[in-house]
């Protein structure tokens, strides 16, 4: 069932199947930007203006509903007499009847409040989101205009570089850019998946997509080997996938494999019987240092890499 | 009467190989052995589709024609069948299937083929119905059962159909009516074509 | 008089045109919707070619997957043989020469090649050699010679029947075994022609090494063709070998060397050959068995009812004076002319020694 899908059961609300779809009713599926922080900050309306959902009896943004929203707007008698007593004191997510919600929808309102579509996050060292050139890249002529943060000493307690990174080239030697992603025949780190032989069977080899250019270059055909080396010097052994779904110039890997480390094959290291079906180099060992600015989770999309025949 | 068939759609396909777990998962076929694959043309270029293939369950089943051992049968359903008691793994049906859907265990003594095994249509054997033989030799018999093959089933785009020819040659016909000049034409919705469907 | 003679051509001119209008009224205005019809379809045209201009993404995939453009090979996460072909087209080029050609047609080749046999020898008769016995034996082949012909001989059958149960069994034996009970004859004639079949290689390279000498063409041989080699009567002058037996010993060459490459690559489904290379093979491999079962019927006849004395080169290795005059006279000069040879034979008759082996067996030869 699409999300959301409001109310009780008796409602028989049809779901949400495109978020924000302001061009329907909110009983037929249309919905609105849910007021999550508030109604203003710093003196500026958070809530939407002259934006509402179809239907809508307040032609305009509005916060969240409650027991008290519903007494001011006058709608309060619209709920029954058991509604009433549930919804005392409540708002739409803790009033357990649903009447909050039901009168809401009955006025083509949004339970969730009416807001601008908007992304301030003040605890986050880019409050909006900005673009900053990867640690490793190939466009130097970007570094300048979007540089990344400054190295910091303590971050989560732990001395973290940025800038120092970024400021040496390393284009030269590793031209082509490196980026990961997942398969859709397995999932996270692939242990699992991997050890699941209907699973495992689908793809058997770690492998990496070259545009048939750099393949050309690199000397390689589709199946042969080659190493990967990462712009910090791990290198990594797998197969080739020669296809224009990637660009020129661009090197994708799954990141779905563990089991080999630079060539070696470790699968005597696992305890017996526990090591899965099919076994290939990690496409971290090859990425690059980088932490995100807010979680420390490592940069996994965005590095450089030389590739050679193996 | 009825004649079962496989339609797999290219325009919804999105080579996900869901149908070819599914099969695995619901017959138990051994690493090696794919009754189901899912084939790209033109990965990763401007018209690139997906098929979906397994045994099409021929009319006439060119597989059926050059048997030595006669081994194939057609059920009433117009689904193809074989009995590996009579099957001797010579190789001849998979020479002559233009799918590529019989298969063969790569088990046998001196690298020689074992018994071929392919798509049942999820319809068993000629063993007894249900019996754990059958479900050894051949995997589920889920038509017994009145359900459709699992790899249909399972498809979450409703790319890949089974059942009987003449309900599919009606979805597909509606399909295409209702896609017109849609998909000739990238990005323009259904609805922004004249056709809301 | 003229202005009358005006009017009544001026009237007549009315009549003409009148007449011509109306003919040309009836004639046109069916036309009408035609032509209203023919406009139609040129705005249609327009508009379908404005239609086909916004070309399909996937216009060529049918072509591709019916390999119309070429072998178009896809992506697919199924590894295994031609596993990314979605039809393959050889498929229904080897069905159809299987079912329709090679079935049919052997049979009629086999058959008809072994009735024929049987009417000649029905009319003809065991060919006696000329005066008899004269009980002078000639060495012709070596031990080692003989060993290798029987063995070749003797895979050569075994590998016969067991494909032709193969090819003929579902036609001939499913009816007398049944189903159950032919699967397991055909299993065991699968497994056998795919054991005992490389042995056949062996056979072949055996028979070239040992055989080569004396089965080179030469001029003489044309003669011997012309004069159907003596089928129909006449005297026909032939050397150690005559030119029936090398072509005999070229087809086993030839389409024996084709048997063996084919049937490598059938036999080890492992290599994983693709269904062209495959099919192809098995083509080959079908066409060559039949045409040498078929060719062998007539060795086999020649060699032991048809000509009387021509065993006995196979088995004991030597043969009768008499045999080797009447159809391998050249031979048979040479023989005589090398005296030890004939020396040799003749203390070996005399001593009552028949075996080839232990005569010189490779003088004159």
């Amino acid at each position: 069932m699409p999300w959301p899908c409001w109310g009780n059961p008796e409602m028989n609300h049809p779901g949400t199947p495109n978020l924000y779809d302001t061009s329907k009713k909110v009983a037929d599926g249309g919905l609105t930007f849910r007021a999550r922080f508030g109604v203003e900050r710093n003196g500026v309306n958070l809530l939407a203006e002259n934006s509402y959902s179809r239907g809508s009896e307040i032609k305009d943004g509005y916060p969240e509903f409650s027991d008290k929203v519903l007494k001011k707007l006058g709608w309060w008698d619209d709920l029954t007499a058991e509604e009433k007593q549930a919804a005392e004191g409540k708002n739409w997510k803790t009033d357990l009847s649903g009447g909050i919600q039901r009168v809401a929808i009955k006025h083509g309102c949004a339970p969730f409040g009416n807001a601008k579509a908007r992304a301030v996050v003040w605890t986050f060292p880019d409050p909006v989101p900005i673009h900053r050139e990867p640690l490793y890249t190939s466009r130097r002529d970007l570094v300048e205009k979007y540089p990344t943060y400054e190295d910091r000493k303590s971050f989560w307690r732990l001395p973290t570089r940025y800038g120092s990174i970024q400021a040496k080239d390393y284009s030269q030697d590793y031209p082509i850019i490196l980026t990961s992603g997942r398969l859709v025949e397995y999932e996270g780190g692939g242990d699992e998946s991997r050890s699941n032989p209907w699973l495992a069977e689908l793809q058997q080899h770690m492998f990496v997509e070259m545009n048939p250019r750099d393949a050309n270059n690199t000397g390689v055909r589709d199946g042969d080997d080659v190493w990967v080396e990462g712009a910090e010097g791990a290198r990594v052994k797998v197969r080739v996938l020669v296809t224009r779904r990637v660009d020129p110039g661009v090197a994708f890997m799954p990141f779905h494999f563990g089991g080999h480390l630079e060539g070696k094959d470790l699968r005597h290291k696992y305890p017996e019987g526990a090591d899965p079906y099919v076994l290939g180099e990690a496409a971290n060992t090859a990425m690059s240092y980088g932490y995100d600015s807010v979680t420390q989770m490592q940069e996994s999309k965005c590095s450089l890499c030389r590739i050679t025949k193996a | 009467m009825a004649r079962m068939k496989f339609y797999c759609d290219a325009e919804r396909c999105i080579e996900c190989n869901g149908c070819v777990t599914a099969c695995k998962n619901e017959n138990e076929v051994p690493w090696g052995v794919n009754r189901r694959r899912v084939v790209t043309i033109k990965d990763g270029e401007p018209g690139e589709r997906s098929l979906s293939v397994a045994c099409m369950h021929c009319s006439d089943a060119p597989c059926a024609a050059v048997c030595p051992v006669d081994c194939f049968y057609t059920t009433n359903d117009g689904i193809v069948l074989h009995d590996k008691d009579i099957c001797i793994g010579c190789g001849y049906c998979f020479y002559a299937c233009p799918f590529g859907a019989p298969q063969f265990p790569s088990d046998a003594a001196f690298a020689s083929r074992g018994k071929m095994d392919k798509c049942t249509f999820c319809a068993g054997g000629p063993q007894v119905t249900h019996s754990s033989e059958e479900y050894t030799k051949y995997g589920a018999n889920r038509v017994a059962e009145g359900k459709l093959p699992l790899c249909a089933e399972m498809c979450a785009t409703k790319a890949l159909l089974a059942g009987d020819a003449d309900v599919l040659a009606d979805i597909y016909r509606k399909r295409v009516v209702n896609r017109g000049a849609s998909v000739m034409n990238w990005g323009v919705q259904y609805k922004k074509a004249g056709i809301d469907g | 008089m003229a202005t009358e003679n005006r009017n009544k051509s001026g009237r007549i001119r009315k009549i003409v045109l009148f007449c011509v209008f109306s003919l040309l009224f009836v004639v046109t205005v069916p036309l009408i919707p035609y032509a209203i019809d023919a406009y139609a379809v040129a705005g249609n045209k327009a508009s379908v070619e404005k239609v086909a201009a916004l070309e399909h993404p996937a216009i060529n995939l049918w072509n591709d997957v019916r390999q119309r453009n070429g072998r178009t090979q896809g992506l697919t996460q199924v590894q295994g043989v031609d596993s990314g072909v979605l039809i393959n087209k050889a498929g229904e080029d080897w069905r159809r020469f299987r079912i329709e050609q090679l079935v049919p047609y052997g049979a009629w080749f086999m058959g008809g090649i072994f009735g024929a046999i049987v009417v000649y020898y029905l009319l003809k008769g065991t060919q006696m050699m000329p005066g008899g016995s004269t009980g002078v034996r000639i060495p012709r082949t070596s031990l080692n010679q003989r060993t290798a012909h029987w063995f070749t001989a003797g895979v050569f059958w075994l590998l016969a029947v067991t494909g032709l149960i193969l090819l003929y069994g579902r036609f001939v034996l499913i009816p007398i075994l049944g189903p159950e009970g032919f699967a397991a004859t055909a299993s065991a004639c699968k497994e056998m022609h795919n054991l005992f079949g490389p042995l056949f290689v062996l056979a072949v390279v055996a028979m070239f090494v040992l055989f080569i000498k004396g089965n080179m063409f030469n001029f003489g041989d044309l003669k011997w063709f012309a004069k159907g080699g003596g089928m129909f009567g006449g005297h026909v002058s032939a050397g150690k070998f005559n030119a029936g037996e090398k072509t005999w010993f070229w087809l086993v060459m030839i389409f024996g060397t084709a048997l063996c490459v084919s049937g490598l690559i059938l036999v080890v489904a492992a290599l994983g050959f693709g269904r062209e290379t495959l099919s192809l093979s098995h083509m080959v491999h079908g066409i060559s068995a039949v045409l040498l079962i078929a060719v062998s019927f007539g060795h086999i006849y020649l060699g032991t009812i048809g000509v009387e004395g021509t065993l006995d080169s196979m088995t004991t290795g030597s043969v009768d004076a008499a045999w080797a005059k009447a159809h391998h006279d050249q031979w048979y000069a040479e023989m005589t002319n090398d005296s030890d040879a004939v020396e040799a034979a003749d203390q070996e008759q005399d001593s009552g020694l028949v075996e080839g082996g232990v005569a010189k067996p490779e003088a004159g030869t």
